[in-house]
């Protein structure tokens, strides 16, 4: 579904924030990206959606380059959810999400009847239909990222890319929105890539991860077989301990932090 | 609270435009010539159906040619230079910008000084501060044009220089002028007048800043997108070069064409967005029309008080300061800053 071959990108020459980077994901999977701060995960992901260039390298988005693919039928299939910060100009909540139909509404036109319905689903379907008319200055910080996920889902699209969708989140918000992107994974077969700073959520999401380090090191793979301690010293030089506990339905892995490592990695 | 001002814009909007209306008859009949209000009705009315006469030729001829181009001029910049603001708040993502921002205005006004002390011809003088209008927005944007394309601060920061450098050439304009004819005539220009509002300049008028107001009102929706961060404008699959090239180009006329008609005229463009904000929120589509139409009522009863207060015409950029500011300090107050919910 999307891929990226000998990725490398950098902001000043010969320093490289990642050189020659590859992985593949397929359809419905889920990719979380991991490593510490400045390392490129947020640079990675703006590669992925096109807002950076590769120095070299590609994006493929169905085996496709990624600047041969027109930006409107790009983006109807490929959406983007943005950490929710403080918006400039409160729009109401459903004006917010209409605004995911733009590519399907002409320069001088408004949004029709259809439109207007596929924004309303959506905001139910987030799960915040209370709020629709609310503006979005006066909604708190998770509800926010609620919106910005209804509007990245209003067209359909195949492909969620979120970049820490649940940084600024309290306990609980974090919850909802791992139990928001799981169901949409669930009901809209989506594969998902989520920039995120908690290992614990890659355990819990599940599928492949991306582990990016100083160094241009990294580690593609499957979730559990990447995330255990040594991982995360050589990654975020931190010593951490494994919890594990079974349910009914399967094996939960959860890995905590329990100081700064000792010995230079 | 967002739902309170949408439905509001509802009778809000037929609201402005019957005032509009009102006011536009209105000051047809005020002035040093009186003319009663039904009198100003029928010989309106005469211009499209067969009304029997009964008012004067003088009366005709003081609201038809007089006081009409110029009332229509005045709505028109007030529509303009407003909408030009809004349109420019969304495309910089900043509530604080208005239509000085890309340096067009001074460099239009520098144009006028330059025309004054060439020549006495209205057109030619118009004419330049239209030239020059659009060598300020073409020395912006070169300027803010990087290997990457064009960066909305950098377009700021551009425009801010343009604006500064041709606010010293106006400077130095009036410094070499003439103090005896040439000097005056540049000041009392660029403090802004519509006294002496022709059909002529009518022609020039409605063509360029209606074309400019119907672009942004076309794209009004739009405008909604634009005002997003810009990855995420993009991200929402529109054309975003051709978004703002179409605002430039329809602010950019707007606003020169206004300076040459009639002077800088600060103010309109960045307050009336926001009183408009405070009655309809932000949304653009309601909040285009109802800029446009408190725009075109502001400066119309502006222009209205600066020819008939006093016998002497009083300059246009200092009575909508000096009117407005405390009728906005007020409203300041009062609200709180509150239409920013």
């Amino acid at each position: 579904m999307i891929s990226m071959h000998h990725g490398c990108f950098e902001y000043r020459q010969k320093e490289p924030i990642f050189s020659d980077l590859n992985f593949h994901l397929n359809k419905g999977e889920t990719l979380s990206i991991l490593g510490p701060n400045g390392v490129g995960k947020t640079t990675l992901v703006k590669c992925l959606l096109g807002f950076q260039r590769l120095k070299s390298g590609e994006v493929q988005f169905e085996g496709q380059p990624l600047e041969k693919i027109p930006l409107k039928q790009f983006f109807r299939r490929v959406s983007y959810v943005p950490q929710a910060r403080n918006v400039v100009f409160p729009y109401s909540v459903l004006d917010m999400v209409l605004l995911g139909r733009a590519s399907a509404i002409g320069l001088n036109a408004r949004p029709s009847k259809e439109d207007m319905d596929r924004a309303a689903a959506a905001v139910h379907r987030v799960g915040i239909a209370p709020l629709m008319h609310q503006s979005t200055r006066q909604i708190s910080g998770g509800q926010l990222q609620l919106v910005l996920i209804a509007r990245a889902i209003v067209n359909d699209p195949e492909v969620m890319i979120l970049d820490e969708p649940e940084s600024n989140l309290d306990m609980k918000n974090q919850l909802i929105i791992l139990d928001l992107m799981e169901q949409l994974r669930e009901e809209l077969g989506l594969t998902t890539i989520i920039n995120t700073h908690y290992p614990n959520h890659a355990l819990r999401l599940g599928g492949k991860a991306l582990l990016l380090g100083s160094g241009n090191r990294r580690d593609f793979g499957n979730t559990t077989d990447l995330i255990n301690h040594e991982t995360i010293r050589t990654y975020f030089h931190v010593d951490s301990q494994m919890v594990e506990w079974q349910d009914a339905a399967k094996t939960h892995q959860r890995i905590f932090p329990v100081g700064l490592a000792k010995e230079a990695v | 609270m967002a739902m309170e001002k949408k439905s509001r814009a509802r009778w809000v909007l037929p609201g402005l435009g019957v005032l509009l209306i009102f006011l536009m008859l209105a000051a047809a009949g005020v002035g040093r010539y009186m003319v009663p209000f039904d009198k100003v009705v029928s010989i309106l009315s005469s211009v499209i159906f067969n009304v029997e006469q009964h008012w004067t030729d003088v009366e005709q001829t003081v609201v038809l040619n007089i006081r009409m181009p110029r009332i229509i001029l005045a709505i028109l910049i007030g529509a303009g230079l407003s909408v030009s603001g809004v349109a420019l708040q969304a495309l910089f993502a900043n509530p604080l910008v208005s239509s000085h921002v890309l340096g067009v205005s001074y460099g239009a006004g520098f144009g006028a000084a330059i025309g004054i002390l060439l020549s006495e011809n209205h057109l030619f003088i118009q004419g330049m501060a239209i030239v020059f209008g659009m060598v300020a927005i073409a020395l912006t944007y070169s300027i803010s044009k990087t290997g990457k394309g064009t960066q909305l601060y950098m377009l700021v920061l551009a425009g801010v220089i343009v604006g500064a450098l041709f606010q010293a050439l106006i400077s130095l304009i009036q410094y070499v002028a003439d103090p005896e004819e040439k000097l005056p005539s540049i000041v009392y220009w660029l403090m802004g007048s519509l006294g002496g509002t022709s059909l002529k300049d009518l022609r020039l008028g409605i063509p360029l800043i209606g074309v400019g107001i119907l672009i942004i009102f076309a794209i009004r929706w739009h405008l909604n997108v634009l005002s997003l961060p810009e990855e995420e404008a993009r991200s929402m699959g529109v054309n975003l070069k051709l978004l703002r090239g179409l605002i430039i180009i329809a602010t950019t006329v707007i606003t020169a064409v206004a300076v040459s008609l009639s002077g800088i005229i600060g103010f309109v463009g960045l307050v009336i967005p926001h009183f408009a904000r405070m009655v309809v929120g932000h949304e653009h589509r309601v909040l285009v029309p109802v800029t446009i139409l408190m725009g075109g009522i502001y400066l119309l009863l502006i222009d209205t008080i600066a020819r008939s207060a006093t016998a002497a015409e009083i300059p246009l950029s200092i009575l909508t300061a000096i009117v407005g500011a405390p009728f906005f300090a007020v409203l300041l107050r009062r609200t709180g800053g509150g239409w920013h919910d």
